[in-house]
């Protein structure tokens, strides 16, 4: 009975195994150091292939993309800060294993958020046309001590819709000049040419922006369905919310709204002018 | 003597949470360890973590005009794991006679992982020889040029056509947890041109996994 116990929780168990090749943990790491200080990072890493896993140890630079997400930077200066206390090994099938990298912040750094992965790789074995190498990160985030700046610029804010077009696209760009992370939120407000104010709504500019980082997004507007949408001069007011400070920076744009018809109208107006001028002439000549 | 010593004790451990006084204090998202820890601190909690402060100090003291100061001595980590597997680490492209006419290998990427933030999947690192790097979205030979790129495909996939095989480009990413694993098929792509010298090409590719800031 124990043998048919075992042989089904097995059964269970492998595809579990064998789908999640090499693992590690943890997800990311947070140090608040002083420059001097060493820290170390602790990470675990776990084989569920059915073979051992060649690994060597991985230090990399990181910073954010446009859109937020991670992308590496190995010319930053915190791929020095990390050592491994570990080189090449064959991690075994089924089995865990613990990893130190211990990151010593250098004296005189500047203060603030720096970021790096440390994790393995599994090399690619160079063998042909395409060869495929992979490597898990854990991330680190060092926040060294110090005086921290919370600093940020609306660096654009368009419209790129046409002025016939009453579905409104603005896209912005925002940069964080500051020598810190900072939670962010938006919000769009569009006023008429009276001030009043017509729409409002969140803008979707992600939860967070690193250092010296760049975020690059859309507003989209569209009048209320069922409300006539009158031409005419808006204003767009882009707010943002940001850091620990409670800062908040607004930048405004204007933009029109003329639909086609409003073309006839002002040509029927203009040809009532016309003729207006022309008949008051008229007249004038007959009193004569 | 005594009556004023027994009253600042009783005090103490009224005030203090019990939990103050333990090394370390876990949920099932964050672990949270300090350097040093004093009777007196308290947990905030907010977010995908929490952070403990020690007496009369915080790990950041606000003050007006978008500055603060940023203090030392505290550490958290986000628990869980990250894995990723490749069904297929070597690829053949094999031999490419003719234009116009691609060659194509696949590959499925499958990330696991219970990070709240999600993931992304991308290219680290990038060494060796390649054809020339598709830049008009399609590996197809067009005006019988050379043409070499990826294409992503799956519910993660980052792009549609295809792409460049260049560092940090990023592969597929979700903003949420994949404990089931999500699966990425990249489908590397070659066709030769009229003009494009005999000989081997071989490239060494990188993928890496992390997870989301």
């Amino acid at each position: 009975m124990k043998k048919f116990l075992i042989i089904i929780l097995l059964g269970i168990l492998a595809p579990t195994l064998s789908a999640r090749a090499f693992s590690l943990s943890p997800l990311k790491y947070i140090f608040s150091v002083d420059a001097g200080e060493t820290v170390s990072a602790d990470l675990i890493l776990n084989n569920y292939e059915s073979s051992g896993v060649d690994l060597e140890p991985v230090v990399v630079g990181m910073k954010a993309d446009e859109n937020g997400r991670p992308i590496f930077d190995n010319s930053a200066e915190v791929v020095a800060w990390a050592k491994p206390d570990w080189n090449f090994f064959t991690l075994k099938e089924g089995v865990e294993k613990k990893v130190k990298f211990f990151i010593t912040v250098p004296i005189g750094t500047y203060p603030g958020d720096y970021y790096l992965g440390v994790g393995a790789r599994r090399a690619a074995d160079n063998k042909n046309a395409v060869s495929i190498g992979a490597q898990v990160l854990t991330v680190v985030n060092l926040k060294v001590a110090g005086q921290a700046r919370e600093d940020l610029s609306v660096n654009k804010f368009d419209n790129v819709s046409s002025f016939y077009n009453k579905d409104k696209k603005l896209v912005w760009e925002i940069k964080n000049n500051g020598n810190v992370e900072m939670p962010i939120s938006a919000v769009l407000k569009i006023y008429d040419w009276r001030g009043r104010l017509v729409n409002e709504n969140a803008t979707n500019v992600g939860n967070k922006i690193l250092p010296l980082a760049s975020r690059v997004g859309e507003a989209d507007f569209s009048p209320e369905a069922g409300k006539f949408f009158w031409p005419g001069r808006y204003q767009a007011n882009l707010t943002v919310d940001y850091g620990l400070t409670k800062q908040q920076i607004t930048t405004v744009k204007y933009f029109w709204y003329l639909p086609g018809w409003i073309w006839f109208v002002k040509g029927a107006v203009i040809v009532l002018i016309i003729i207006g001028i022309f008949i008051v002439r008229k007249n004038k000549h007959a009193i004569k | 003597m005594r009556y004023w010593l027994a009253i600042f004790l009783a005090t103490v451990l009224v005030v203090a949470p019990a939990h103050s006084l333990r090394a370390a204090m876990s949920s099932t998202d964050y672990y949270i360890y300090a350097d040093d820890f004093s009777v007196g601190g308290g947990l905030s909690s907010g977010g995908s973590y929490s952070l403990q402060d020690t007496v009369g100090q915080s790990p950041t003291d606000i003050s007006t005009g978008g500055s603060y100061a940023l203090h030392s001595g505290y550490q958290y980590q986000t628990l869980g794991s990250i894995s990723l597997s490749i069904s297929d680490s070597s690829l053949s492209l094999g031999t490419l006679t003719s234009t116009g006419a691609s060659s194509t290998a696949a590959t499925t990427a499958t990330i696991t992982t219970d990070s709240a933030t999600g993931y992304v999947l991308s290219i680290s690192n990038v060494s060796g020889t390649s054809l020339a790097a598709v830049s008009d979205g399609a590996v197809d030979g067009d005006g019988s040029s050379e043409e070499y790129g990826v294409a992503a495909s799956g519910s993660d996939a980052a792009f549609g056509t295809d792409q460049a095989v260049t560092s940090s480009l990023a592969l597929a990413s979700n903003a949420g947890a994949v404990s089931g694993g999500s699966a990425t098929i990249l489908t590397f792509k070659a066709v030769r041109g009229a003009a494009s010298e005999a000989g081997s090409k071989s490239q060494s590719i990188t993928l890496s996994a992390v997870a989301n800031f």
